[in-house]
C-alpha cells in the first residue's frame, strides 16, 4: 500500500513568553525565557493513499496543529513529515483569504501562492464561481461575506486547483445542508480518484458515514488509529465517560453534541403512525403482537442510499435498543417521489410498560437524517407476569439430567 | 556573525526564486492599497502633490518670504529632497503590519514568508517611481532642466529600496512579535521627518551637529536625489559618507535577516 503522508516522531512544542520583548531578547541571545506548551507528543502514523482519514478529539487535543504541521504551514519542533504529492489544505474555514480581496482576486492569490499559473487557473474559474454559488458576491470584499459563504469558497478552491491530498479543517460545521451534500459529493468524486483526505468534524455522523480510517489524538497524544469503526466506537465511548464525568461537577456545562439539522428540502416524511398488523392506529400492545409504524416519506433530490434506522426507549427514556443505522440492508427506494414504508417490530421480548420510539430516515452519504417518529409512547400489556427488568431474557432448564448436560 | 550572513544569503535567494510571485503580489498589493477609491492609483500622485503644494505655500511663502533656495526655485529644491521622503514614511507606515496584515499567507497557507517584507517595499516602490517620473517631467518643464547627474538616479533608488528593504524586514518581524513596534514605527515618521534635511539645509545648523545629522542614513539619500537635480554632483564625490552608509546598510540588512530568519519557523504559531 502506498503512503501518502508519512508522519515519524512528530512533536511540536509552542514557546510561550510572558512578554513579547522577551522572545526578541532570547533570538539575540539564545535564551530561554518561555514556557513550553507541548500540543502534540511524538506522533507516527502513516497515512495510506487512497484513504479518507478522520481525525478526532476534543477541542485543543492537537487536531489543528497536526494539520498545520502536515499542510506544511507550520513547522514541528521535533519529528519529521514527508508528503507525497500536492496538497491542498483548508484550515480552520478560511483557506487564506485576504480579506480586502474580492472573491475573485482571492481565487487568483490562491492559485498563485500554490504556484498554479494563471492561464490553468482562469480555465477552472468558471467551475469554482459555480461550485462556490454566491452569486454576485464573488466581486465584493472577503470581509463582507458570512462564515458560510466564505466555506463555500474555501472548499470550492480548495477541490479545484487539483491536489493528491486535501487536508479539511471543520468545513462542514457552517454550510447549510445543501452545500453540505455538494461538499461530501465531490469529496466522494475525490475518494475514487484514489486521493487521500484528512478530515476533521465534531460530527460524528458524517464521519462515520464518510471516513475509512480514524486516528483519535487525546492532550496532543496519540490514542488510537486504525479502522474507522473500532476508534469511533472506542472515542464514543470515551465521550460517553467523559460526559458522565462532567454531570457529576454541578454547573459543568454538558459536551456540546454538534446537532444534525434537518434539511426538509432533500427529503420529508408525513402521516407518521403506530398501528398494528393490519394497519390499524393503535398504541396499546399485547407481548407477542407486532408494533408496526407506517408511514410516508417524499423524495426531493437525489440521494443514493437512503437508511432507516429507530431506537426503542424505555419510561424513563433509556436507550433499550437502537438500530445500526449504517446497515446497508435497511436502504430504502431513494428514487424521486412519494414513497411509503411499514416497520414491523416484534414485542416477543418486551416486559409491560410503558416505552417510547423513535426513527429516522438517514442519508448515508451526507449523514443527514430526518426524523420520523420522536419518542412516541406506546404500551405493552402482558397476559401473565413474566418478570421484571427492561426485555424478557429467554431461558430453559434441565432438571435431573433427563434430558440434556448434566454435571458430574 | 556567520549565521547572519547565511541567514541573509538565504534570504535574498528566495527572494530571487520567487522573484515573479513576488512581483504578482506587489501588483496585488497595489490594487488593495487603491481599491474601492473613485480615482484609485491618482491618489498615488495626487496625495503627494497636495503635501508638496501645502508645504511651499506655508514655507516659501509664509516663512521664507518667496527667496530661492540656493539658486533653484523653492519649489523644485523641496520636490527634489521630499521625492524619496515620500517612499521613506510609506514604508515606515506599512512595514509594521506587514507580516500581520498577510497573516492569511503565513498562518494558513505554504507561503515564502521571506518575500513578503519585499513585495510591501516593491508596492510602493512602484508608486515611488512614479512619482519620479513625474518629478523628471516637472524638472524637464520648468525650465531648470536635468542634465547627465540623472544617471546616478538609479544609484540612489537603488540605495533608498536597499534601505526600505533592511527596514521592512527588521520592523515587520518585530512588530509580529510585539505591537509596540507598529506604533513606534508611526511616531518615528514625525521625527525622522524633521531631524532629516528635507525642508531645511544642513548647512544651516552648527558643524557639530551636522555630523550627527548626517548620521542618519536616510540623510545621505535625501542628499542624494537632490544631488541628482539641484547640485549636480557624483555620489563618487562623497566617497566617506557612501562608505558610511553602505556599511551602516550592511550591518542592518545582517541585524535584520538574522532575526527575521531566527523568528521565521515561529510567526505560523505567533500570528
Amino acid at each position: 500500500m502506498q503512503t501518502a503522508i508519512s508522519v515519524r516522531g512528530v512533536t511540536k512544542a509552542y514557546k510561550l513568553y510572558s512578554t513579547p520583548l522577551l522572545r526578541m531578547w532570547d533570538v539575540f541571545t539564545g535564551g530561554r525565557h518561555y514556557r513550553e506548551f507541548t500540543a502534540l507528543k511524538d506522533i507516527t502514523a502513516d497515512f495510506p493513499k487512497g484513504e479518507v482519514i478522520a481525525i478526532l478529539g476534543k477541542n485543543g487535543s492537537g487536531k489543528s496543529t497536526l494539520l498545520r504541521i502536515i499542510a506544511g504551514v507550520t513547522s514541528p519542533t521535533r519529528g519529521e513529515v514527508s508528503v507525497q504529492g500536492r496538497i491542498s489544505a483548508m484550515l480552520e474555514l478560511t483557506s487564506g483569504f485576504d480579506m480586502d480581496l474580492t472573491g475573485i482576486e482571492n481565487i487568483y492569490l490562491k492559485a498563485l501562492t500554490m504556484g498554479i499559473p494563471r492561464k490553468e487557473i482562469r480555465k477552472r474559474l468558471e467551475s469554482i464561481v459555480a461550485f462556490a454559488d454566491i452569486g454576485e458576491h464573488i466581486n465584493e470584499p472577503v470581509r463582507t461575506y458570512s462564515s458560510g459563504m466564505r466555506a463555500r469558497l474555501g472548499f470550492a478552491i480548495s477541490v479545484s486547483v487539483d491536489p493528491d491530498i486535501l487536508v479539511i479543517d471543520e468545513v462542514l460545521a457552517v454550510g447549510d445542508d445543501i452545500f453540505r451534500l455538494k461538499c461530501i459529493e465531490r469529496m466522494r468524486q475525490f475518494r475514487l480518484q484514489g486521493k487521500t483526505i484528512l478530515f476533521v468534524s465534531h460530527s460524528l455522523f458524517t464521519v462515520k458515514a464518510f471516513c475509512t480510517k480514524a486516528m483519535w489524538l487525546n492532550q496532543g497524544e496519540l490514542v488510537d488509529y486504525g479502522d474507522i469503526g473500532e476508534v469511533v466506537a472506542r472515542y464514543e465511548n470515551f465521550l460517553r465517560e467523559e460526559k458522565a464525568k462532567l454531570k457529576e461537577v454541578p454547573g459543568a456545562g454538558g459536551g456540546k453534541q454538534p446537532v444534525v439539522v434537518s434539511k426538509r428540502d432533500l427529503f420529508d416524511v408525513k402521516d407518521a403512525r403506530l398501528c398494528d398488523s393490519q394497519g390499524k392506529k393503535c398504541s396499546v400492545f399485547n407481548v407477542g403482537d407486532e408494533l408496526c409504524v407506517h408511514f410516508k416519506y417524499i423524495v426531493k433530490t437525489n440521494i443514493r442510499r437512503l437508511l432507516f434506522g429507530f431506537t426503542v426507549f424505555d419510561a424513563e427514556k433509556r436507550v433499550i435498543f437502537a438500530s445500526d443505522k449504517r446497515d446497508e440492508s435497511k436502504a430504502l427506494d431513494a428514487a424521486i417521489g412519494e414513497h411509503s414504508l411499514f416497520i414491523r417490530i416484534k414485542t416477543d421480548n418486551m416486559l409491560e410498560g410503558r416505552y417510547y420510539l423513535s426513527g429516522e430516515l438517514w442519508d448515508n452519504d451526507s449523514a443527514i437524517s430526518v426524523g420520523f417518529l420522536n419518542k412516541r409512547s406506546f404500551e405493552i400489556k402482558q397476559n401473565a407476569y413474566r418478570g421484571s427488568g427492561v426485555a424478557f431474557v429467554e431461558h430453559s432448564f434441565v432438571n435431573d439430567g433427563r434430558d440434556g448436560y448434566q454435571k458430574d | 556573525m556567520f549565521t547572519a550572513f547565511k541567514a541573509l544569503c538565504s534570504m535574498v535567494s528566495v527572494n530571487i526564486q520567487f522573484a515573479g510571485q513576488t512581483l504578482s503580489m506587489a501588483a496585488l498589493e497595489l490594487r488593495k492599497r487603491y481599491s474601492g477609491s473613485t480615482i484609485g492609483v491618482l491618489w498615488a500622485v495626487v496625495r503627494p502633490a497636495v503635501f508638496v503644494s501645502v508645504y511651499w505655500f506655508g514655507i516659501q511663502l509664509g516663512i521664507r518670504g518667496n527667496r530661492p533656495m540656493d539658486e533653484a526655485p523653492f519649489i523644485l529644491w523641496l520636490l527634489a529632497g521630499i521625492l524619496p521622503w515620500f517612499f521613506v514614511a510609506d514604508v515606515l507606515s506599512s512595514c509594521g503590519h506587514a507580516l500581520v496584515s498577510n497573516r492569511h499567507l503565513i498562518t494558513r497557507a505554504v507561503f515564502p514568508v521571506s518575500t513578503i517584507p519585499t513585495f510591501t517595499v516593491l508596492h510602493l516602490f512602484f508608486v515611488h517611481l512614479a512619482l519620479a517620473v513625474v518629478t523628471v517631467a516637472v524638472f524637464a518643464f520648468s525650465g531648470f532642466g536635468v542634465g547627465v547627474y540623472l544617471l546616478q538616479l538609479p544609484y540612489y533608488m537603488l540605495c533608498l529600496f536597499a534601505m526600505m528593504w533592511a527596514v521592512s524586514v527588521f520592523f515587520s518581524a518585530c512588530s509580529a512579535v510585539s505591537r509596540d513596534f507598529e506604533h513606534m514605527l508611526k511616531s518615528a515618521i514625525q521625527v525622522f521627518f524633521w531631524i532629516t534635511p528635507i525642508l531645511w539645509k544642513a548647512d544651516m545648523i552648527p558643524a557639530g551637529l551636522r555630523f550627527v545629522i548626517r548620521l542618519n542614513p536616510v540623510a545621505y539619500i535625501v542628499d542624494g536625489y537632490r544631488n541628482v537635480f539641484i547640485y549636480e554632483r557624483w555620489f563618487f564625490e562623497n566617497l566617506k559618507w557612501t562608505a558610511y552608509f553602505w556599511a551602516f546598510l550592511l550591518v542592518f540588512l545582517l541585524t535584520g535577516a538574522h532575526l527575521f530568519k531566527r523568528l521565521e519557523k515561529e510567526f505560523a504559531d505567533i500570528l
